[in-house]
């Protein structure tokens, strides 16, 4: 390209963005908001590789190379099954849940009572208030030797020493990710009730025309319109697969079940948070970023590939 | 054209039955553990009704004097939090939205990848001092203002609606901003009315920043923090006091009866926006 | 007329300057007079916001125009952390252990107090033992901090933790006094199955939270029911040898294996509770609360709820009473228990920080509250309303008494909180009567156990609560044990962590082994393997450079 078609190039796009400042003007204060907000505090990643003193300001802080990093490496050398659980727990947990939630949605339009709809629907958003403390209270009731579904189980006379649930290394994948699924399904299930909410009347209206009975609706008209949003919500979820509430965590793990119910943060926090180690978390912090932000690119890519719709 | 009512039906209506059973009963044993005498309760067992009947623990969890100012701290940052929040971010969802945006692609990946980048605790700690908002009620909304994972969500949103409607009205001179707040605004409501749940129970139920930013200020406490202060601060003397003065509670009862204090509130507010994301809205009459 | 102007300045710049002094010493005056707030992050809610609202608090106001604000807020060591690495510490600040002390003062946080102390009257005198191990521990021997619950002497019944035991089982079977493990396996296996369920509710031998981050240690507790060690110190490797003054491995500790041996028999045997690897210790109140368990080990102090609640709900002769229990090696080598008392307390320091406005205000009313007097005013309370002088023994009044047993908050009420920033020490005038009169033995057993407690202690033949403890064990003063810290980032500390980690399964396997043997010689090359050792090498090195200093400071404190 010339030189001169270059410049010209240039004055157009000025052009344009004269036309569109309004855009900008809306652009701004949300981008202003996450450069001060979560941008900025970025300087805080000198600690990782220096050796931060607590007190002492962070500028301060010498240059210690990245041995920080290493000793993340070699803790986390031997510790191969932590990621192993934390990948099978949270995938498991972003894939079900979804599609639990789009199924849920879409069954739940097929009720015909409004009334009740709208119960299910409300009652489905609980157990998102719950703590985990309180959550794991209830699952205690069932679930313990002493709880309610040993206790049933064995007067039937299925079974005749109690099920460890709760303390048994087999079971805490299985647990964690239907304890996940429960919890988020409501919260999952309202962004697919919204996209339900907005598909034009007209497009049902066009299939039943064409003789489509209420399944054929469900899988050719609702389903198509949901995928969109199911699509971003599992890019979006994909960035944090290596991350884990720790509330939940610390209540659910116990030294019986520790070999399969340990995951990356709980590992990490008890062996690098403690005593404001902050420059170890930090390491750690900036490495989970690097994992979280090639993974968040390489399903947005695959998405693109697969169904031409990703989010950047 | 009214369908008759098949088998379909029943096995659907059961299935949802069951599964409302299962998000609910967690609820109702708390409500039930929290008004049961807990000098009777002592086991693991399931609970369908209270066993006995007593509100020690709401009298015991009520005694701290500063939960009525609390809830209005609540209240006020659960409505101005998601309106600031619900403004930035849907503009900035709008003109995003926009594949024609000089810089847009840039702008996306700007906004997206803050979702997973964490500076850590500290240095955002030192952000909010440096900037002034320690001990301060704006320090529950701002930070929140931009919030990337609704800005996401209402772009695509937005980018389901049909484009002719826009053409046509800027066509006829509408300027951006005019498109956004007459025409596609409106048509957002479902994602909107969404959007602001999670934004109203996000804001509701975080006591962290508090935790935080706040502690040395107790007249900025939202109720959710003085509860779990009132829980997480030892526990053990209050309860055999609470014991030896007739009330009976336990740690335990004390934590169910303020999770449901905490949530009765909340739940008050969905059905209300549950009407505007769960209608649907006649889009169809609207295409010019 | 240049000349006037000059001396007229002159003369105006001499009189400012002599003025100065006096507007200074205005301006300290009023600092002396004015009213002064600090803030105190506390541990337990509050009924009040400011101190001078107690009774207490107002007499400290009178005398030093010092007013403390209140802030019930969790302080544990992650806050503790984020105050110092953002500067934003209180003026008087509580700090957890050696390390975040250290980690404090590194950072230039903290006040030194040497100058004060030099010229205290008071404080000198009070920690005239506790000084010269503060100074052993650091490497310039300065002091920061001063520490709580720090001297102890026998005013203060000592704290024992066995087991809780219901009362109506020992009646069932005739008040044995169970002491041996066997005593204990036989009495609860006997009693599990005369009383299968209670209420309704199956029963259950024995209780404990182990799913506590503080859980795999009670496995071990062994190690201080009888014989040279204790459970000094926070570590799960090493243990305290009181009577050879060093640091051993807890691993093979004899008294140790046969800790989880008795628990392995009680769980082959189906009487220790099987949840007891999941309970929290939310979970474990529940349990006792009903009267379910039978008997809680360690956790006694979890009884004295569970006790109210089974007293309201009509069971009050199924209420729990602290039993000792020693190991059978113990009870046949007859070796007396290193009761272990504290000289110095690092787990609870307290320090004037450099964001205190007034520090000399602050460390004048530390000092006072040091005296006799204050530790009166602060942990009796005030003469007339909190105890009377009946022949100049500190004796409570009616109104502390129901007080302390009928409102559950009396201590936040009347002031009794502010006694943990100024010592708090466990000790007692010369009368022999403890500063704290629910500490003290002679009213102990007469004002909080309860009747069905006495009536059981009485029908064991004892004359007081703590009579099995006081005859068949010695003082062991911690001395220069508490003073041996590790440094976290050292090779020692992270070995040490993963120790932890290692103990709490290898722990839960032996308790559930079905070959308790074969199993703990597979753990012991596990432990081997580790390298253990050069933990217990590392805290006698650091045992014996403490000694050395002590030795110094013992001399010229």
């Amino acid at each position: 390209m010339t030189h001169g078609v270059q410049t010209a190039g240039k004055r157009v796009a000025l052009q344009k963005m004269v036309r569109q400042r309004q855009l900008y003007l809306m652009l701004l204060p949300a981008v202003v908001s996450v450069a001060i907000f979560t941008y900025a505090p970025l300087f805080g990643w000198w600690m990782a590789v220096s050796d931060y003193k607590l007190g002492k300001s962070i500028f301060q802080a010498p240059w210690a190379g990245f041995k920080y990093f290493e000793e993340f490496f070699t803790d986390t050398a031997g510790a191969g099954h932590v990621i192993v659980n934390t990948l099978v727990m949270n995938v498991a947990a972003l894939v079900l849940g979804l599609v639990c939630a789009l199924a849920f949605a879409i069954f739940l339009k097929e009720v015909r009572w409004s009334k009740f709809r709208r119960f299910v629907q409300s009652a489905s958003f609980f157990p998102y208030f719950m703590s985990w403390v309180i959550i794991y209270a209830v699952i205690y009731a069932l679930f313990s030797n002493d709880g309610a579904v040993n206790a049933s189980l064995q007067s039937l006379g299925l079974i005749d020493k109690p099920l460890n649930i709760l303390g048994n290394p087999n079971t805490s994948w299985g647990l964690i990710i239907t304890v996940d699924v429960w919890n988020i399904l409501g919260y999952n299930s309202v962004m697919f009730i919204a996209a339900i909410a907005g598909i034009p009347e007209e497009q049902y209206e066009a299939a039943r025309i064409d003789g489509a009975t209420r399944f054929h609706e469900m899988r050719y008209v609702t389903l198509p319109n949901l995928i969109p949003t199911l699509i971003v919500l599992l890019i979006l979820g994909s960035g944090s697969i290596f991350n884990s509430y720790l509330d939940q965590f610390f209540i659910f793990t116990n030294t019986l079940n520790i070999s399969t119910m340990e995951v990356f943060d709980y590992y990490i926090y008890r062996f690098g948070l403690k005593q404001g180690n902050f420059s170890y978390a930090t390491a750690v912090g900036v490495v989970k970023t690097i994992v979280s932000l090639i993974l968040l690119v390489g399903v947005n890519w695959i998405s693109r590939k697969a169904t031409e719709q990703s989010l950047f | 054209m009214k369908r008759k009512i098949g088998a379909f039906d029943l096995i659907n209506g059961l299935v949802m039955l069951l599964i409302t059973i299962t998000m609910i009963y967690p609820f109702w044993y708390v409500l039930c553990y929290s008004l049961s005498d807990m000098g009777l309760t002592g086991g693991s067992k399931l609970l369908l009704w209270p066993r006995g009947f007593s509100l020690d623990s709401y009298t015991v969890a009520f005694s701290n004097a500063t939960i009525m100012h609390g809830f209005m701290i609540s209240v006020a940052r659960s409505v101005l939090g998601p309106l600031l929040m619900l403004f930035i971010s849907s503009m900035a969802a709008y003109a995003i939205s926009k594949n024609d945006l000089v810089g847009v692609k840039w702008i996306r990946r700007f906004l997206f990848f803050s979702m997973y980048v964490s500076a850590g605790l500290l240095p955002g700690y030192i952000l909010i001092r440096t900037l002034g908002l320690t001990g301060t009620f704006w320090v529950y909304i701002l930070p929140g203002v931009a919030n990337v994972f609704n800005i996401v969500l209402i772009r695509a949103y937005v980018e389901t609606l049909p484009a002719g409607l826009e053409e046509s009205a800027m066509i006829d001179g509408a300027t951006y901003a005019t498109v956004f707040f007459r025409i596609v605004l409106p048509l957002c409501v479902p994602v909107i009315a969404a959007v602001t749940l999670y934004a109203c129970v996000g804001q509701w139920n975080s006591y962290i920043d508090a935790q935080l930013y706040n502690y040395r200020n107790p007249e900025l406490y939202p109720v959710q923090y003085i509860l779990y202060n009132y829980i997480a601060v030892k526990a053990p003397t209050k309860e055999a006091s609470a014991a030896a003065h007739g009330l009976i509670t336990t740690a335990h009862s004390l934590r169910m009866s303020v999770t449901i204090i905490t949530t009765i509130p909340i739940l008050l507010v969905y059905p209300f926006l549950q009407k505007y994301f769960a209608s649907g809205l006649l889009v169809g009459a609207i295409k010019a | 007329m240049k000349r006037h102007r000059f001396l007229r300045i002159l003369a105006l710049t001499l009189m400012v300057t002599m003025l100065i002094p006096t507007f200074a010493s205005f301006a300290s005056a009023e600092a002396a007079d004015e009213e002064y707030v600090i803030q105190l992050i506390v541990s337990s809610a509050q009924t009040h916001s400011r101190s001078d609202e107690t009774p207490i608090g107002k007499i400290i106001k009178d005398k030093f125009n010092i007013v403390f604000e209140y802030l019930p807020v969790n302080d544990d060591s992650e806050k503790q952390s984020l105050m110092l690495a953002t500067g934003d510490y209180p003026e008087i600040i509580r700090l957890e252990g050696g390390d975040m002390v250290q980690d404090y003062i590194d950072a230039d946080a903290l006040v030194c107090l040497d100058d004060y102390i030099a010229n205290s009257t008071y404080f000198k005198q009070r920690y005239a033992e506790q000084i010269p191990y503060w100074r052993a521990s650091s490497e310039d021997g300065k002091i920061f901090t001063w520490q709580r619950y720090v001297p102890s002497d026998l005013t203060n019944a000592p704290e024992i933790l066995d087991i809780g035991v219901r009362s109506d089982m020992l009646e069932q079977q005739g008040w044995p006094n169970l002491v041996s493990e066997d005593d204990w396996f036989n009495f609860l296996q006997k009693a599990m199955q005369d009383n299968p369920e209670t209420n309704g509710q199956k029963t259950v031998g024995m209780v404990l939270p182990l799913a506590e981050s503080w859980g795999p240690s009670l496995l071990t507790e062994f190690c201080e029911k009888g014989g040279e060690t204790n459970d000094q110190g926070t570590n799960d490797a090493v243990v305290w040898n009181q009577v050879e003054q060093k640091w051993v491995p807890t691993w093979t500790l004899p008294a140790v294996i046969d800790s989880y041996h008795f628990f392995n028999r009680l769980y082959q045997a189906g009487i220790l509770d099987p949840d007891c690897f999941t309970d929290t210790y939310d979970q474990v109140q529940e349990k006792i609360n009903s009267g379910r368990a039978l008997s809680v080990w360690y956790c006694t102090w979890m009884s004295s709820s569970a006790n109210a609640t089974l007293v309201s709900n009509g069971n009050p002769n199924m209420q729990y009473i602290n039993m000792p229990v020693r190991s059978n090696a113990q009870v046949a080598a007859g070796l007396k228990r290193q009761i272990r008392v504290e000289t110095t307390r690092p787990f609870d320091s307290y320090a004037i920080t450099k964001n205190a406005k007034y520090p000399d205000r602050i460390f004048a009313l530390l000092d006072w509250a040091l005296s006799d007097e204050g530790q009166i005013l602060l942990q009796s309370g005030v003469e007339g309303t909190h105890y009377t002088l009946v022949d100049g023994k500190r004796t409570p009044t009616d109104a502390y008494i129901n007080g302390v047993l009928t409102n559950p908050n009396y201590n936040t009420d009347e002031g009794f909180d502010l006694a943990s920033f100024f010592g708090a020490c466990k000790q007692g005038d010369d009368q022999g009567i403890a500063f704290n009169l629910q500490a003290a033995p002679v009213y102990y057993d007469e004002i909080f156990l309860s009747d069905r407690q006495k009536e059981a202690y009485k029908n064991l033949g004892w004359s007081n609560s703590l009579e099995y403890w006081t005859k068949t064990g010695e003082l062991a003063p911690t001395g220069l044990a508490a003073t041996c810290i590790l440094d976290p980032d050292s090779d020692e500390g992270k070995l040490d962590e993963k120790f932890k980690a290692w103990i709490a399964v290898a722990a839960t396997k032996l308790v559930a082994a079905e070959d308790f043997d074969a199993t703990w010689a597979e753990l012991n090359k596990e432990y081997e393997a580790m390298g253990v050792d050069s933990i217990v090498n590392k805290y006698n090195e650091i045992l014996a450079t403490n000694q050395e200093r002590y030795n110094q400071y013992v001399t010229n404190p």
